[in-house]
């Protein structure tokens, strides 16, 4: 495929804008959105660590978005281990596992022999950067997601509402939970040359929060999340192409703007209308 | 695959739990049979809510065995046969966007299996059984919006929408004012009668229970009773709640 970089940046942000706020919405019903957040830290630490080791050995074939892929799979099941460990505790898990994350990203990337410019496409994102082995990667891991999305979706909605009653029906507790795990780690390395690490928190819990200002059925939930996200990254898109600025910030602003009309508008809606009950 | 013959539904043998040093369950026997209304009762603390999460695989006892429909519950894989209402419909989060349709189609799931979505004819059973208590006018409400009785209703209509042949409530009256109580029991006896659900009944308010239930099983760390509603006396309980206790219209079906 011949493509410009401009083409295959905005492929990859629809792709993104459509499979983050999915991932969202049963994250924020699940009140573990805050796990997005420590995962893309660790998956800095793999990516760095993918950086250092293609740049020390350059005959080994790493590519550092699936050494970050590989580092936030791993600590998305290490967070699972230390939230028994941690049982009354359980929202220690996140930060020990951000915090650690961060460290060892730092001495890795203090080794690696890598510019300041790399780094900052990774952690704000750069869709200017996108090159054809990473659309390769979106579109692969796109794929795979939306797939396990279709084919698991009763289990996830069921396991996000009831963990006991989704239990008692025959769900495989462990697999869904891997399952998500999985899925989270999936869409955050597939996020990470768009939005960046530090922003993708954002494009998952954004236009979820967002949607469920607005969402009175599940469905309806997952139809808006996505709608806003790819809104965003539409309009963060094009204002960043307009305005030159960084895009993943820009697609984040606009998340974040749409937000604050949901939670504007719901109030002018309430004034404006008698009451009704459906 | 579906056993009509079984005529255990429930056996559980010789349970014993620990939390820590401390003595949950002790030695329990206790069996369902096919066609039974069985109450189980015990005061707070009693271990009740425990030995139905063993009985569900939730919790893994410290000893004795637990088989369902006659198979040893490792093995059991037909959960579309049990419906059950937990302790706390707050065990969910209630703020999550979800029609009452939607929760009960969640029922339908162990049913339908992986790679398949409900057709016609799971929308036309969830339909009836939001008929059967009484909410399909509900059906497009946010399941947040309801009080608590008809939020349980919902969650019985979710546990009864695959047709299981046993009904396991834990506490469903939780929260749950007198008048709606009473339509409860009554919805729940005429299951039991017209449909030959078999109920199982986790509850500490003994008054209004021993009413409409055929089988009474007393627990308070080990089982003081097990037997048939008629057996069941004031004494059971005193020995079991201590001699202080209140008992409130405690009456069997009949004399009043």
């Amino acid at each position: 495929m011949d493509l410009t970089f401009l083409e295959r940046g905005i492929i990859a942000a629809l792709c993104i804008g459509m499979i983050a706020p999915l991932l969202g919405t049963l994250l924020a019903v699940r009140r573990s959105s805050i796990i997005a957040d420590s995962l893309s830290h660790v998956t800095l630490t793999g990516l760095s660590a993918g950086v250092l080791i293609g740049g020390t050995f350059e005959f080994l074939p790493v590519h550092p978005l699936y050494t970050g892929f590989a580092f936030s799979l791993a600590g998305s099941l290490f967070i699972e281990k230390l939230r028994q460990e941690y049982a009354s505790f359980q929202e220690l898990a996140a930060p020990i596992i951000l915090s650690a994350g961060i460290g060892l990203s730092a001495v890795f990337m203090s080794l690696a022999p890598s510019g300041q410019n790399e780094w900052y496409d990774y952690l704000f994102g750069s869709i200017v950067s996108v090159g054809e082995g990473d659309l390769l990667f979106i579109l692969v891991t796109f794929l795979v997601s939306v797939v396990l999305f279709i084919v698991f979706f009763k289990e996830l909605v069921f396991v996000s509402f009831d963990q006991e009653g989704a239990a008692v029906s025959g769900i495989h507790m462990k697999t869904i939970n891997f399952l998500f795990s999985f899925l989270t780690a999936l869409v955050i390395s597939m996020s990470m040359k768009v939005v960046g690490i530090l922003l993708v928190g954002a494009l998952i819990a954004l236009p979820a929060s967002a949607a469920l200002q607005l969402a009175k059925s599940f469905r309806a939930l997952v139809l808006w999340s996505i709608i806003i996200g790819e809104a965003a990254v539409i309009s963060g898109v094009i204002g960043s192409y307009h305005l030159s600025l960084a895009t993943g910030g820009s697609i984040v602003v606009s998340a974040a703007l749409i937000l604050g009309a949901v939670l504007l508008w719901k109030p002018l809606v309430r004034i404006f209308s008698r009451r009704n009950p459906l | 695959m579906v056993d009509d013959r079984i005529n255990t539904m429930i056996n559980m043998n010789n349970i014993v739990f620990q939390r820590g040093h401390q003595t949950i369950l002790s030695h329990v026997d206790l069996s369902v049979k096919k066609g039974e209304f069985l109450g189980l009762v015990g005061p707070n603390g009693s271990g009740k809510s425990t030995l139905i999460q063993i009985m569900l695989g939730l919790l893994e006892p410290d000893g004795g065995t637990v088989s369902l429909f006659e198979q040893p519950l490792e093995k059991f894989k037909h959960w579309e046969r049990i419906g059950y209402v937990s302790q706390k419909a707050a065990s969910v989060n209630l703020g999550f966007p979800a029609t009452v349709y939607e929760v009960v189609s969640m029922g339908m799931f162990s049913k339908v299996g992986l790679f398949r979505f409900l057709n016609r004819h799971h929308k036309k059973k969830i339909d009836e059984t939001l008929e059967q208590v009484g909410m399909l006018e509900y059906k497009h409400r946010n399941i947040g919006e309801l009080s608590g009785g008809q939020q349980q209703r919902v969650f019985i209509a979710r546990a009864l929408v695959s047709e299981p042949e046993i009904l396991i409530l834990d506490e469903p009256t939780v929260g749950v004012d007198a008048a709606t109580v009473q339509h409860f029991y009554q919805l729940l006896s005429r299951l039991n009668r017209e449909q030959e659900l078999t109920l199982l009944l986790v509850t500490h308010d003994v008054g209004v229970m021993t009413k409409y239930v055929s089988h009474v099983a007393c627990l308070q760390q080990t089982l003081h009773f097990h037997g048939s509603a008629e057996d069941f006396e004031e004494s059971d309980l005193t020995s079991m709640y201590g001699e202080n206790i209140e008992i409130l219209s405690h009456q069997h079906g009949g004399h009043s």
